[in-house]
């Protein structure tokens, strides 16, 4: 049921991000640019958009408020190694929901828990597991 | 654990057992059972949303949704699961439907039937028809009349500073969407302020548009070119104005400041110079305006003019000067602190040519930073991820070999990388007297062959006299660079083509290069990058490297002679780059 778009136009990086993904059970697009993240935004639903924010044409940040035009609530995590000029406020502003290093602090790992962590409120695996061992005080809520 | 935990564990079992073979129906019928057991557990009514989702029964996953947000409390992540769906229903449904179930929710709104924390998020993610606070009701009405200006004043300050951002969104739509405005002047005016502050240009431009009559004071003027400067997009300044020569005349010197940036955007370059010409008539007088004027001079690399500034400013100080015994102690403070701007930017002006070698410095090491940041990411990525498999146990022999064949790769490219920037980077700095037209010529038979197998001619005019003293291996760089984008360009487009080079001596004893091909020119959107590094029109994937480095040292080669490069935007029939180099003294030979 979880999707999320890879917008990345690193091949290797994407394919990477992708397969580690994969063997944790969510399901990825990978848009090759920003133009192309747009449009299959568009076209069906994501659970969370991973951005890349150093892009030919397009980059990160007006593909961020594309998106926010259309779905002020998708997660959307952007990561880039070029973190010195991020404008982070300016993303915040526009509305992210995680910031991730790539370049020599590169973790797969830590990009993959910010990840699970977004996603797992909404996953329909997450839901049913609450309800099988949230302790029983939250029924009771 | 008590009964009915176990039981509604058991449901939830069931119900995902049965939606996962297939069987919604069923699935739904034990979902309502489960609600009927236990009619407070917003959980079963979420499952059930999307169980009527699946078999796109909307309206019936709608009422499920409806009773869920009934049972919330106030934590956002579940909001979060409501707002979702109800995005899935404006993709999916009319928007009849959408209009129906938003008025059956404000009913339960109204009706006390949702928590309130939660009434509070549907108002922000609904806007104005949703809000319930009688404190923003109240708001809202006191925004129509300017005499409450002060208190919406204040009371949006306090919003903005306690980041209560949603709010005031909230409150800027409500003003876009009023109709009665005659009273509301100064508020609406203070609304655009607002949203640009907050960076909401969208916002801030409908309520420019929305004003009546804005746009006929300078102003207003000047706020909607400043808004669509920062959006980087003129259309609405475009729709509503006719920015032409008349233009600029009727303007005042504020306005005419937005107009030098919107003509430096349209890459008008004759009603640019028409605009600076005027406001260096309104600059006589005045300290600000002359300084103003001279930013724009270095902004544009107009540096007599920007040289001809500084005298003036200096002018202004010293008549400032002269009459210092009349002016009181404030005055005097004053012109000491415009002095010692004055006495700044002289330094500065020193320091240009400093500047720019490091700024060109900072954008190399920029550029490179980021370019190895990628496969080192790719590098750490993979034996991260293998180390992910063998947790897992899922690593095979097959996965090892791949990652050492992508390590090998990654560390190629860098290894290449370091090769592209050599000619900036090398340290052999051999500085030598060379003749410019020879050493151009000589690049040119270097690459006869393959300029040949492309049809393409070339042709070198010009000065055969001139010298230079640097380092000529550099300097042929710049040609290498040149020659092979243009051939690339050319062969893109058509089967042959001329590359044609002038060289000349200027009066201010500099040599002006000028090389021009006539392949398909450089598109208009990206002028201003094709200096950047890294930044590429070619397939990065493309034999012929695209990894947009070429002019970047081409750029850099040349701030190394003290020379710099610029586009010829007014060439049409293909690109034209014309270049300028001081030649030190000493360094003209006749022969």
């Amino acid at each position: 049921m979880n999707k999320v778009l890879i917008i990345e136009d690193e091949v290797t990086t994407a394919a990477q991000v992708h397969e580690a993904l994969a063997i944790n059970s969510v399901e990825a697009d990978i848009a090759k640019d920003g133009a192309e993240g747009i449009k299959m935004f568009n076209e069906r639903e994501y659970d969370l958009v991973l951005l890349d924010l150093k892009m030919p044409g397009m980059d990160g940040e007006q593909v961020l408020t594309e998106i926010r035009k259309v779905d002020p609530f998708v997660d959307v995590i952007v990561y880039t190694n070029y973190s010195e000029f991020a404008d982070i406020k300016k993303l915040t502003n526009i509305g992210i929901q995680g910031y991730i290093n790539k370049g020599p602090k590169a973790d797969l790992s830590e990009l993959l828990e910010t990840i699970l962590e977004k996603l797992a409120p909404l996953t329909e695996e997450g839901v049913n597991k609450l309800i099988k061992h949230t302790p029983e005080e939250l029924f009771d809520e | 654990m008590n009964e009915e935990y176990i039981m509604q564990k058991e449901y939830s079992e069931t119900i995902s057992a049965l939606r996962y073979s297939g069987d919604i129906k069923s699935a739904i019928a034990k979902c309502i059972e489960a609600i009927e057991h236990f009619p407070d557990n917003n959980f079963f009514y979420k499952i059930l949303g999307d169980l009527y989702v699946q078999i796109d029964n909307f309206e019936k996953a709608s009422k499920a949704y409806l009773e869920q947000l009934k049972r919330l409390h106030t934590r956002p992540d579940q909001f979060k699961i409501f707002a979702r769906f109800y995005r899935y229903l404006e993709n999916k449904t009319s928007e009849d439907f959408v209009r129906e179930f938003r008025s059956t929710i404000a009913a339960s709104i109204r009706s006390g039937d949702i928590a309130p924390g939660i009434a509070k998020q549907l108002s922000l993610f609904f806007g104005k028809e949703f809000i319930t606070d009688p404190e923003i009701l109240e708001l809202f009405k006191k925004t129509d009349n300017d005499i409450n200006l002060r208190e919406v004043r204040k009371f949006i300050e306090n919003k903005i500073s306690t980041q209560d951002i949603n709010i005031v969104r909230t409150i800027i739509d409500y003003r876009i969407a009023s109709i009665d405005r005659h009273k509301s002047r100064q508020t609406d005016e203070y609304f655009i302020s607002v949203s640009e502050r907050l960076e909401m240009f969208d916002r801030a431009l409908v309520l420019v548009k929305n004003i009546n009559g804005f746009l006929h004071n300078p102003t207003g003027v000047r706020t909607l070119l400043r808004i669509c400067r920062k959006l980087n997009d003129y259309s609405v300044a475009e729709n509503s104005l006719v920015l032409n020569e008349k233009y600029i005349e009727d303007s005042d010197f504020n306005v005419q400041y937005e107009l030098v940036y919107y003509y430096e955007f349209n890459k008008n370059d004759i009603l640019l110079n028409r605009t600076l010409r005027k406001m260096r008539s309104s600059a006589s007088s005045s300290a600000p305006i002359a300084r103003t004027l001279y930013n724009f001079y270095l902004r544009f690399n107009m540096f007599d003019e920007a040289k001809e500034a500084s005298l003036h400013m200096k002018q202004l100080a010293s008549a400032s000067n002269r009459s210092i015994q009349h002016h009181g102690r404030f005055e005097e403070q004053q012109i000491e602190t415009e002095q010692g701007i004055w006495t700044k930017l002289q330094d500065l002006v020193s320091d240009q040519e400093h500047n720019r070698q490091m700024i060109a410095i900072r954008d190399l090491l920029k550029g490179f930073s980021h370019e190895l940041g990628q496969p080192i990411t790719n590098i750490r990525y993979s034996i991260q991820l293998h180390q992910m498999k063998i947790k897992k146990g899922v690593a095979s022999t097959e996965n090892i070999e791949n990652l050492l064949k992508l390590i090998l790769s990654q560390t190629e490219r860098i290894g290449s990388m370091l090769a592209r920037f050599r000619p900036i980077i090398s340290s052999r700095s051999k500085a030598e007297y060379f003749n410019v037209f020879g050493r151009i010529s000589a690049v040119f038979t270097d690459l006869n062959t393959r300029l040949e197998t492309c049809g393409i001619k070339y042709s070198i005019i010009g000065d055969k006299f001139i010298h230079l003293w640097g380092d000529a291996i550099q300097f042929d760089q710049v040609f290498y660079n040149l020659i092979l984008n243009s051939m690339q360009a050319i062969i893109s487009h058509k089967n042959c083509g001329t590359i044609t080079v002038i060289i000349s001596k200027t009066k201010q004893e500099q040599v002006k290069i000028s090389f021009s091909d006539d392949g398909p020119g450089i598109p208009n959107g990206i002028t201003k990058q094709i200096f950047e590094p890294f930044f590429s029109t070619k397939e990065p994937s493309s034999e012929d490297g695209g990894e947009g480095l070429g002019l970047f040292i081409v750029w850099n080669i040349l701030k190394m002679f003290n020379g710099s490069i610029r586009l010829n935007k007014e060439y049409a029939e293909g690109a034209k780059f014309d270049m300028i180099i001081p030649i030190k003294e000493g360094a003209t030979k006749n022969e």
